[in-house]
């Protein structure tokens, strides 16, 4: 755990850029709690409030990593998983990598979450060292 | 989390400290919502709120507020009035005996 935040403070990535992460994520006191968890880490942090919004925010944008909640109003995250799935399919993409990030650790959930799309299913609350481990963990291929 | 008969304290991460009065204010609103919504037989409102600060609250630090969470969410989906009255109130003495260290 120490080891991949020393990493990630050394913003040592092969081109040197942040890490470019969107958060999909309606709940307000998580929101501010992982831009918190990144505050001093070369991470930009793009939030959506629900499913729609991350779709259309991906597509705009140049992401390494999506943390995606699954329980959302407007469209929810296995909808907005298959979507991106769908538009990178479109695009001639290679898939980014989807964490969906859940308060629910039932089989179920996991299953669904995977069948969308996710890359993986990883539960809440979770604490700063496990995030930011989560976040080297799925963004292995950037070198950090 | 240390507890004692009138305080449960709860160590916290110090880059954290300007979230929590607003955090702690978010639990007192969402008790006062979910109280009234089991007078209501508002399950569904129960469900949600229980599910969204079971979790977040662990992740500030708060391991005691997402176990409450946790069982009111559990009480919520089985519509259980007297079981959600009495997570209800092991989360209204939780947030009055909290006592957060910085750390």
């Amino acid at each position: 755990m120490a080891d991949t935040k020393l990493d990630l403070d050394s913003s040592a990535t092969c081109s040197g850029d942040p890490l470019r992460i969107l958060l999909v994520e309606d709940n307000k006191d998580n929101q501010l709690l992982f831009r918190a968890f990144l505050k001093t880490l070369p991470c930009s942090l793009e939030i959506a409030e629900n499913g729609a919004v991350g779709v259309e925010k991906f597509s705009a944008g140049n992401f390494d990593l999506v943390i995606m909640d699954l329980q959302m109003p407007v469209m929810d995250g296995y909808t907005a998983t298959r979507t991106i799935r769908q538009w990178e399919k479109d695009q001639g993409r290679n898939p980014t990598p989807i964490v969906a990030l859940t308060a629910n650790a039932i089989a179920e959930t996991t299953e669904k979450s995977l069948e969308a799309g996710c890359t993986a299913h990883e539960t809440k609350p979770i604490q700063r060292a496990q995030f930011i481990d989560l976040i080297c963990h799925y963004t292995g291929g950037r070198e950090l | 989390m240390t507890t004692n008969a009138n305080k449960i304290v709860v160590h916290v991460d110090r880059d954290l400290e300007d979230l929590i009065p607003n955090f702690m204010t978010n639990r007192h609103t969402d008790l006062a919502a979910m109280r009234d919504a089991v007078n209501k037989a508002d399950y569904e409102t129960i469900c949600g709120l229980a599910h969204c600060i079971k979790g977040a609250g662990g992740g500030y630090g708060f391991d005691g507020l997402t176990e409450i969470a946790a069982d009111l969410e559990l009480a919520a989906k089985a519509q259980d009035s007297a079981a959600i009255s009495t997570r209800l109130e092991s989360l209204a003495d939780y947030l009055q005996k909290v006592e957060i260290v910085y750390e």
